[in-house]
């Protein structure tokens, strides 16, 4: 036990931090065309979907679930946006069609973990592969084109020079931060993740605090999969693959713990950005793509042996 | 050469604190030697040392057997021949019990592992033990004081001359503590020294032969059995004479405030067992392990569906589908392991205190955590919890400051009937002593508390009425004149009527 955080409890919990800004400063002197507000501009818009899927896995994560099955729903609630978004129907329609389309594979997958008992890797894995399937059924297997133009430009407008699906995601992280951390039920899914057992007999419903963090990641799929066939122009029944695991990396990497009950809000938001400047700051400085996957591994694994060895150093 | 183990002037230095000062452990072969001290006193620390997880600080000198003893992991101190037998058994449930005993230390043949003679080996290894189990039982079928035969199985089996045993009866019921000490003095008889860590003053005297105390960190004292006292070791270990054990403040018992009638579970764990509680009073559980306490109150709880059976709260049917019906109806449950249903151990204390009564943390509808950490620092005074601070992460606290706070979380939802199932259990006196005189005044306060024990001196001690169950039935009640050791026993072993 310590009385005072000493300067290594400090910057273990900074880590991340620390790392972020040292990576911004270092491309920023390699290339200056780093830091022109018109990439800046477009790291806001690269990170705002997998940042919108990474707060929804953050609520799962921290209420000690995991969810594999994010990346197939954007792509099916994609589809639906698509189908309905060629100019027939007010851009609400797929709007609302996406976000119902996500919330219910969302509450299948809690339904199944909360209910059915079924281990979160297992009853994810299912949907991810159910749900990837469901997008080829009512897509014919073919992208969907004909997106009307003013669904288009959802995703291609700006504010301000603040792109607008920035600002869809800086919406998202400012009612997520909020529900995480001032509200009841944000903090019922800490408890939850930390000890159901001890959740439970303290009068905590958490069947109902479990499905309902599964629906909320299943929600904000479904607006990632609206956005993301604006950005996109066509729906792609293939699309968004593995994104479930670049949500997870943001997480992980923004200090949420596998294992539930732990994790900040802010760190979710690093982890996102992290992610996308490193990807980005490597596409400037011309490195392959390959190249790009192989630092990303040994950014998730340094990240979370740092955050491990960190919290081993305090006990 | 007279020590077996001799542990002289060690000292352990972790960040920002000092958990051990120059301490010193003189261990002889043959002999059961208990090492006391309260909770935060060293004892694991010193364990630790011993076993190779932790490294000393410079100065200090371990020989065994009159050698130097220098190990980094507890393989090496297995090999060296010093085993521990750990608080919390960690033995691997879907492996079987052959398994368990050779893991790690697989006996190979052309670098295969050699299944048959591991099965030949520790078919005699459990017939010289006289347990009976299969060897190629899983670990999962075996109750917990099997599981901990089978550590001790696997302690002789690698020759050890020293063996750790920390708080070994924890977890196992009183018929089986007497096969433990049965093993105990097999061990001694081989010449094994035993460095057995307990808080159960009654074991010390029934199975050590030597004591030696710690205090925050320091070396107090060493001494026999047969010189040292209760009184004496108490003194020894708190720093001061805590003359009453066992508190009982004086209350006003009024009217019934809680009742049980026939409660019934759906697993047949309980069967027809009615209690009350008045106002003001507070009414003992007793019984053996096994005997459905906790089953009892778990079930009235919410926790585990009943087939049969009514509660009443001030009179009134209350439903009891769900442990938030009965929190409503002001009923609150310290429940038994506060590691597994009491504490978020990833949280904060703040977090802990917080979780029943978290709408007190509200401003205007929304969670506050300056008003959570007002609240979580007048429970940490009011129950005298050391801890740095409201911030401090739960799992960093010792076993007593952590059963205080999970206490402390029911008390901020201001409940009228408060059930405690083994509240002081693997604490230390001191914090039972505060404990004790906290149930006292809270029923000074017109509150009603039904406390759950295995320490039959401690309900006697503490109790208006003691209720005693066997076999998922109440056995009997008895009222405070008539309290004695031995009508509760027979009670509690009142099996089949």
């Amino acid at each position: 036990m310590e009385n005072k955080k000493s300067f290594s409890a400090i910057f273990s919990e900074y880590f991340i931090f620390v790392i972020f800004i040292a990576l911004v400063i270092v491309l920023a002197i390699m290339k200056p065309s780093f830091i022109s507000p018109k990439n800046l501009a477009n790291i806001l818009k690269q990170a705002s979907i997998n940042g919108i899927l990474a707060f929804g896995m953050m609520f799962v994560i921290i209420s000690g679930g995991f969810d594999m099955s994010v990346g197939s729903t954007v792509a099916f609630t994609g589809i639906l946006a698509a189908l309905l978004g060629k100019g027939q129907y007010p851009l609400v329609v797929p709007l609302i069609v996406a976000l119902i389309g996500g919330l219910a594979v969302g509450i299948v997958n809690g339904v199944g973990i909360a209910i059915g008992d079924l281990p979160p890797f297992i009853m994810t894995l299912g949907t991810m592969t159910a749900v990837r399937g469901l997008a080829l059924l009512i897509s014919n297997g073919k992208p969907v084109t004909g997106v009307s133009e003013g669904y288009r430009a959802v995703a291609a407008g700006s504010i301000a020079g603040i792109p607008s699906l920035a600002i869809f995601l800086i919406v998202v992280i400012i009612i997520c931060s909020f529900v995480a951390t001032k509200t009841v039920y944000g903090r019922r899914v800490y408890a939850c993740g930390g000890n159901i057992q001890a959740a439970r007999v303290a009068g905590i419903n958490t069947t109902l605090i479990r499905i309902s963090t599964f629906a909320i990641a299943g929600l904000l799929a479904g607006l990632s999969g609206f956005l993301m066939t604006s950005r996109v122009t066509i729906g792609q029944p293939t699309a968004a693959e593995s994104y479930e695991m670049d949500a997870i990396t943001a997480c992980v990497v923004g200090g949420v713990s596998m294992s539930g009950g732990v994790g900040k809000p802010w760190g979710v938001i690093i982890g996102t950005l992290l992610i996308t400047v490193i990807a980005n700051g490597l596409d400037i400085l011309g490195v392959s793509s390959h190249w790009q996957k192989i630092v990303k591994g040994l950014i998730i694994v340094l990240a979370v042996l740092m955050d491990v060895k960190g919290k081993s150093r305090k006990d | 050469m007279e020590y077996i183990l001799e542990m002289k002037n060690i000292s352990k230095t972790f960040p920002g604190v000092k958990a051990l000062n120059g301490v010193e452990l003189k261990v002889k072969p043959g002999e059961v030697h208990a090492l006391m001290g309260e909770n935060g006193a060293g004892k694991s620390t010193l364990m630790k040392i011993l076993m190779g997880i932790y490294t000393m600080d410079d100065g200090g000198e371990i020989l065994f057997n009159g050698q130097p003893y220098h190990v980094h992991n507890p393989k090496e101190a297995m090999d060296t021949g010093v085993a521990m037998i750990h608080q919390e058994l960690n033995p691997i449930l879907d492996m079987t019990v052959y398994e368990n005993i050779f893991v790690g230390r697989e006996i190979r043949k052309n670098g295969i592992v050699d299944k048959r003679a591991e099965i030949e080996e520790a078919k005699k290894l459990i017939a010289d033990s006289g347990l009976h189990v299969s060897p190629t039982e899983t670990l999962r079928h075996l109750t917990v004081a099997q599981c901990q035969l089978i550590e001790i199985i696997k302690a002789i089996s690698v020759n050890a001359k020293v063996i750790v045993m920390d708080e070994p009866t924890a977890a196992i019921t009183d018929r089986e503590v007497e096969l433990l000490f049965g093993h105990i003095r097999k061990l001694k008889a081989q010449g094994v020294a035993i460095i057995y860590i307990s808080h159960r003053m009654d074991e010390i005297f029934a199975i050590c032969d030597s004591v030696t105390v710690y205090r925050d960190g320091t070396y107090i004292g060493c001494g026999t059995t047969k010189e040292l006292d209760e009184a004496a070791l108490i003194k020894m270990m708190v720093g001061r004479e805590i003359t009453d054990v066992f508190p009982k403040l004086d209350a006003q018992i009024g009217e019934v405030m809680f009742e049980a009638k026939h409660i019934t579970r759906a697993d047949g764990k309980v069967k027809d067992v009615s209690i009350s509680v008045r106002k003001g009073e507070i009414l003992g559980i007793g019984g053996l392990v096994g005997a459905g306490r906790s089953e009892l109150v778990e079930g009235i709880f919410g926790m585990h569906r009943l087939s049969g059976g009514e509660v009443y709260v001030k009179g009134r049917k209350v439903r009891t589908r769900t442990p938030s019906d009965m929190i409503k109806e002001g009923v609150a449950l310290v429940t038994e392991d506060r590691k597994v249903t009491g504490l978020n151990l990833r949280g904060t204390v703040n977090d802990n205190i917080s979780m029943v009564a978290i709408r007190k943390a509200l401003v205007n509808g929304l969670y506050s955590q300056g008003k959570a950490r007002k609240l979580s620092q007048e429970y940490i005074e009011k129950l005298k919890i050391k801890t740095p601070s409201g911030d401090q992460i739960v799992n960093n606290l010792s076993g007593g400051n952590q059963q205080k706070i999970v206490i402390a979380k029911w008390l901020l939802n201001d409940p009228d009937v408060i059930i405690m199932d083994e509240p002081t259990r693997g604490i230390d006196v001191g914090a039972k002593r505060d404990i004790y005189l906290l149930i006292g005044s809270l029923v000074q306060q017109g509150k009603a508390v039904i406390l759950i024990s295995s320490e039959i001196p401690e309900l006697m001690g503490v109790c208006d009425r003691i209720a005693v169950m066997a076999e998922g039935h109440l056995s009997g009640e008895i009222t405070r004149e008539n309290f004695s050791q031995e009508t509760i026993m027979t009670l509690a072993s009142d099996i089949a009527v």
